[in-house]
């Protein structure tokens, strides 16, 4: 593989619901996807946005994405309907690809600088099998930020550094973020060119 | 302790740097009558320091028992629980004892946690409930004020069956902020039309009542109008502030599934 770089944002919303013509509500869930270099989604605005929905009639689902689409252009949007629902295979219990088989976890906490309010998630380092990264080292860089302030993908980008210093060989970090407003956000990042599709999951309790 | 205009909710947020109980705000239960059950709260963003300093994370599960005087204010509980962030305790035994102590105090009964490995939590991840969906029914929704007298059942057909839907929504008692939940109905009785059911849960849209509260109302007004001899309701809300709730109401023994269901 070539060592170059590459990832994904993820932001997953819960709570998409509208009305069908007859007044019944519909209800989905909404995966939007994104370059890590894209201008970020004010996700307040998302949340609101989607609230606006709640009262509106659609006639079908493809006017509702049509609606989506006009809203935001910039991100891949996936709307998952409720007949979709399946049962859910989290990222701490998937089969990931076998040259990142090797998954060392840990819980994050830091400080969203416009709300105070805490973000709290799960950050996963998945590694060679062969390959293992102390995790006191790692512990120790997410304790150290426990308590200070980040926008998101800044805190992202100071993991994947510090990983980049870390690892010699090549790795994948996936950090995810618990709910805030119904809506739950996953960075995938790498130090190597590769398909990223099997790293899209939930994490554990996002 | 219970009037509800002196609780957090609908108030700029304060969070807190260090453990602190006082935050903790009751509300009278109040009620339609007497029914067994327990509220099931689940916490996502649960965290502490050990004595080394060393943050741990856990999934938090916390049983009410539906007989408890009061309800506990869910924001309340939000900023109670983050002010464990940076507080130490020994081990997550004492994490449980401190919580039990402290809800048990404000509920007015017994109420039981547990601190779960962050990992066993991935194993109860299910799609739905286990049960007949009724959402697919073709009705025509024009109210969205709660009508029990939707409610019908046949006394001519006695059934066992569970029904579900994740069609329910109502609204914060406080900010009106919109709820959303799946619903299981649980009966031995009259037949339940189901048409008529999936209006009357959709009915609940505009209402503004606490989560708790909601799923025992849709319990009395099932049990009054179709006339179970056997009734169990499950509600399963996403979660807010990092916490979802899920109230369950009865009138004979039940077994509690607690899975997590696909928006939770």
């Amino acid at each position: 593989m070539e060592r170059q770089s590459c990832g994904i944002d993820i932001i997953r919303a819960y709570e998409l619901y509208w009305l069908n013509t007859q007044g019944k509500p519909q209800i989905a869930m909404l995966e939007l996807q994104q370059e890590p270099t894209a201008p970020g989604l004010d996700t307040w605005k998302l949340k609101k946005f989607l609230e606006s929905l709640n009262a509106r009639s659609f006639i079908n689902i493809d006017a509702l994405k049509l609606e989506l689409n006009n809203y935001q252009a910039i991100a891949k949007i996936n709307v998952i309907s409720q007949t979709n629902f399946d049962a859910v295979t989290v990222f701490e219990a998937a089969k990931l690809p076998a040259a990142f088989s090797k998954l060392q976890t840990f819980g994050v906490r830091f400080i969203c600088p416009q709300t105070g309010q805490p973000f709290i998630g799960r950050v996963n380092v998945c590694l060679a099998q062969e390959n293992k990264i102390p995790d006191i080292l790692l512990q120790q860089l997410l304790t150290n930020y426990r308590n200070n302030n980040f926008e998101p993908r800044a805190f992202v980008d100071i993991v994947y550094a510090a990983l980049e210093k870390l690892i010699t060989n090549h790795f994948v970090l996936s950090i995810h973020l618990n709910r805030r407003g119904g809506i739950s956000l996953q960075f995938i990042r790498s130090n190597c060119l590769l398909a990223l599709q099997p790293f899209i999951l939930r994490s554990v309790l996002e | 302790m219970s009037d509800i205009s002196a609780s957090l909710l609908g108030k700029p947020t304060v969070y807190l740097d260090c453990y602190n109980p006082s935050v903790l705000f009751a509300i009278e239960r109040g009620g339609n009558g007497s029914t067994t059950g327990v509220d099931i709260w689940h916490g996502y963003d649960f965290t502490w320091l050990d004595t080394h300093n060393v943050p741990q994370f856990g999934f938090l599960t916390i049983y009410v028992p539906a007989e408890s005087p009061y309800l506990i204010e869910s924001k309340s509980l939000k900023l109670y629980l983050f002010s464990f962030a940076n507080s130490v305790f020994n081990n997550s035994q004492q994490v449980i004892t401190v919580i039990e102590e402290d809800l048990s105090r404000i509920a007015g009964s017994k109420v039981t946690v547990t601190v779960g490995d962050v990992s066993a939590a991935n194993k109860n991840i299910y799609a739905r409930f286990a049960g007949e969906y009724i959402d697919n029914l073709e009705v025509v929704c024009d109210s969205y004020t709660v009508d029990a007298s939707l409610l019908q059942a046949d006394p001519k057909k006695i059934v066992t069956e569970e029904l579900c839907s994740d069609l329910f929504k109502s609204n914060c008692l406080v900010t009106g902020k919109p709820d959303w939940a799946s619903v299981k109905i649980s009966y031995t009785g009259p037949e339940i039309n189901r048409a008529q059911l999936l209006k009357y849960l959709i009915s609940y849209r505009d209402y503004m009542r606490f989560h708790e509260q909601c799923i025992e109302q849709v319990f009395f007004d099932i049990l009054h109008c179709c006339k179970p001899s056997s009734l169990t309701v499950e509600g399963r809300y996403n979660r807010r502030g990092g916490l979802d709730i899920n109230p369950i109401r009865s009138n004979c023994e039940y077994t509690v599934n607690n899975t997590r269901l696909f928006r939770q």
